[in-house]
């Protein structure tokens, strides 16, 4: 994605539930009770980035040193971003889904959290729904004249305010070139 | 910076104009340049003397006598009132005709067009339309109506697109660099789609 | 041969500060692939100055530096600058930028009936001139936005052990190029650092740190989609092309695997096909294949 990519950033930045293996002391403050100790077992939502690199990272555990895979500091818990509910929708009307509202950064983090899980279903889910959406903003797109001032109808506005961070790029992409060929056409 | 990201992403249409203006098309030139040895004895400075094509056939010209010169060329000879441009044998009433009933007929398939058959119709519908036979605006709806069939299709066949490779025929530079930004883009996202879950590392 | 090559040229060097006239010696990729350049007979005891555009053939020439900005507008990565080619063209240019002011000031002094006729060389040739110009100039563009977007890039390769350092630089950028390069990073750096990395930890201060789960150097996308036609053509010293085989149908084509896939796939001479640039980068190097 590139270390500079700020839609990455922005997606890092989700916050997902996890649920805390140890007691941590001196991070309370992630709870919203700083100096008190975070406890086993307790439910959190943190950011991605965090959440990443805390579940990847074991701690090494004073009684049992002979344990091949320390436990992670957390563990991440099905988000319902994820849920089965959600795959439904996308499985039986992918184009009239409001991805924006699901989470404006949805194939960010369904590719980021189908790489932490090896998730396959996911990923073939996500594959399919791009293209059906992508069809969908196609004909949007290349659907528009070439004047920018008149040409979207409110089923087009609101259609837009419906897709994600990627699909908005997608969109633009084929827009514009669009309206280049329209107007080269007419003016040649 | 330098380039803006529409261009970085693909070609714009002037610029396609540009690649299929240096490909050869037949005219009639109305002027006569081929010169005997005194008249070039006398004015050697009226030699044409081209360094990205050859010069000898523009050199050579003699009026009414068709030859072969490049597309930007034969424009540029027109605008100046000094040549008509032949028109390609596959611009006419007729074989336009067969293309469409072709596309028609196979829904899946494209008919054999020229590779730069959207640019040169356009250029010489703008430029040149006394030059041709049939009557231009007939000409022009058929050329439109080729165009809209063929786009429906171009956007039926979007639905094929993979993480792989995919195989084109019989498309047009112009349609090619059209749906390039949305094939490309949605391409390579199937594609680390498809990496991210079949990661290996 | 009296007449040295150099003072031809040299004749040609009166001001101009944007030909290069001592060009490299690097070899030009596209130089290969035109081994039969029949269309000048050499003497055999003539060496081949690859910058002396008279021995050249300027159609060949301009259509190769079509294919390269093609090819260099479409590929995600920094393609091997063309020297030779460029410095012969930009000899070219420069010759026919004379040319047209002698010819044109001819015109003004003679204060004959100016017809349009005599006019019109003149008008194609400034056509001509003004075309071949965009070219040059948007090829050059198209790289001078690659080398800022990959500069630590460039720069990390430049730095590693067994390609020799800088050398490996001359032969991808141009001298104007590398120096730009050089400069533009210097000065990125600087602002990053006086901006931001200063006021951070030491170890925190790195620009190309790769340890962290992203790489902070930004790699060109080596899998971009890109659109190719396969043309083919290109034959080694014994007349054959090595890489050509043929599908079950009979017909030509070149076999390329995708690895992460698993696939095989058989490009057709001839055809247009949409895949990955990885794939087919050794076939566009060699001149079997062109982006478009």
């Amino acid at each position: 994605m590139g270390y500079y990519d700020i839609d990455d950033i922005l997606a890092d930045g989700t916050r997902f539930p996890c649920r805390f293996n140890y007691d941590v002391p001196g991070l309370g403050y992630l709870e919203g009770n700083p100096g008190r100790p975070i406890s086993k077992n307790a439910k959190l939502e943190l950011p991605l980035w965090m959440v990443h690199l805390l579940a990847v990272v074991g701690a090494q555990s004073n009684e049992d040193s002979r344990v091949e895979e320390p436990l992670p500091f957390v563990e991440l818990l099905p988000p319902d971003l994820f849920a089965p509910r959600v795959l439904n929708a996308i499985k039986s009307g992918a184009t009239s889904l409001d991805l924006h509202s699901i989470s404006p950064h949805f194939y960010t983090l369904a590719e980021k959290w189908a790489t932490l899980f090896s998730d396959k279903e996911l990923s073939q889910v996500l594959k399919d729904m791009l293209l059906e959406r992508g069809q969908e903003i196609n004909n949007h797109a290349i659907s528009v004249s070439m004047f920018s001032n008149c040409n979207q109808t409110n089923d087009s506005a609101v259609f837009l305010q419906t897709l994600d961070e990627f699909e908005k790029t997608i969109y633009r992409d084929t827009n514009v070139n669009c309206k280049e060929m329209k107007k080269w056409l007419v003016l040649k | 910076m330098a380039l803006p990201r529409d261009l970085s992403i693909g070609f714009s249409p002037q610029e396609i104009q540009f690649l299929i203006e240096n490909e050869p098309t037949r005219i009639m030139p109305r002027i006569t340049t081929r010169k005997t040895k005194k008249q070039l004895a006398k004015d050697p400075g009226a030699q044409w003397s081209l360094i990205t094509c050859d010069d000898s056939t523009v050199n050579n010209m003699v009026a009414m006598n068709s030859c072969e010169v490049t597309l930007w060329l034969a424009l540029l000879l027109k605008q100046q009132g000094k040549c008509n441009v032949v028109v390609p044998s596959w611009l006419t009433l007729q074989q336009l005709e067969k293309y469409l009933d072709f596309e028609l007929k196979n829904p899946s398939r494209f008919s054999n067009l020229p590779w730069n058959w959207l640019v040169v119709s356009s250029l010489l519908f703008a430029r040149c339309s006394d030059d041709f036979q049939d009557p231009v605006h007939l000409l022009r709806s058929k050329v439109q109506d080729l165009r809209e069939v063929r786009l429906g299709k171009v956007n039926k066949g979007l639905q094929y697109l993979n993480e792989s490779h995919l195989q084109l025929e019989n498309l047009s530079l112009m349609e090619i660099n059209e749906m390039r930004p949305y094939a490309c883009g949605i391409m390579d996202k199937l594609r680390t789609i498809h990496d991210s879950s079949n990661d290996t590392t | 041969m009296s007449i040295d090559i150099d003072d031809i040229l040299a004749e040609l060097d009166r001001d101009t500060t944007a030909v290069e006239q001592n060009a490299s010696s690097y070899p030009d990729q596209s130089d290969r692939t035109q081994g039969n350049d029949v269309s000048q007979i050499r003497p055999a005891d003539k060496a081949v100055d690859p910058v002396a555009p008279t021995q050249f053939n300027k159609i060949d020439d301009y259509q190769k530096l079509i294919t390269h900005w093609k090819n260099e507008r479409m590929s995600p990565e920094l393609l091997p600058y063309p020297h030779h080619l460029m410095t012969r063209t930009l000899i070219r240019i420069q010759e026919r930028i004379e040319l047209i002011e002698t010819l044109s000031m001819g015109y003004l002094e003679d204060n004959q009936e100016l017809t349009v006729d005599s006019k019109l060389p003149l008008l194609c040739m400034e056509a001509e001139l003004e075309r071949l110009k965009f070219l040059v100039r948007s090829f050059i563009r198209c790289r001078l936005s690659k080398i800022d977007k990959y500069s630590i890039y460039l720069r990390q390769q430049s730095e590693l052990p067994n390609n020799a350092g800088l050398s490996r630089l001359d032969l991808l950028m141009s001298k104007e190029e590398v120096k730009y390069h050089m400069k533009h990073s210097d000065i990125l750096l600087k602002l990053f650092n006086n901006a931001v990395l200063k006021h951070l930890p030491e170890e925190l201060q790195a620009v190309n740190d790769t340890e962290g789960s992203i790489s902070m150097i930004d790699e060109p996308d080596w899998n971009k989609t890109v659109f190719i036609l396969v043309c083919g053509g290109v034959v080694d010293e014994s007349g054959i092309d090595s890489k050509l085989t043929t599908d079950d149908d009979g017909k030509h084509c070149y076999s390329v695997i995708i690895e992460d896939l698993n696939e095989e796939i058989y490009l057709l001479i001839g055809a247009v096909y949409v895949i990955r640039y990885s794939v087919i980068r050794d076939l566009m190097t060699e001149g079997r294949v062109v982006l478009i």
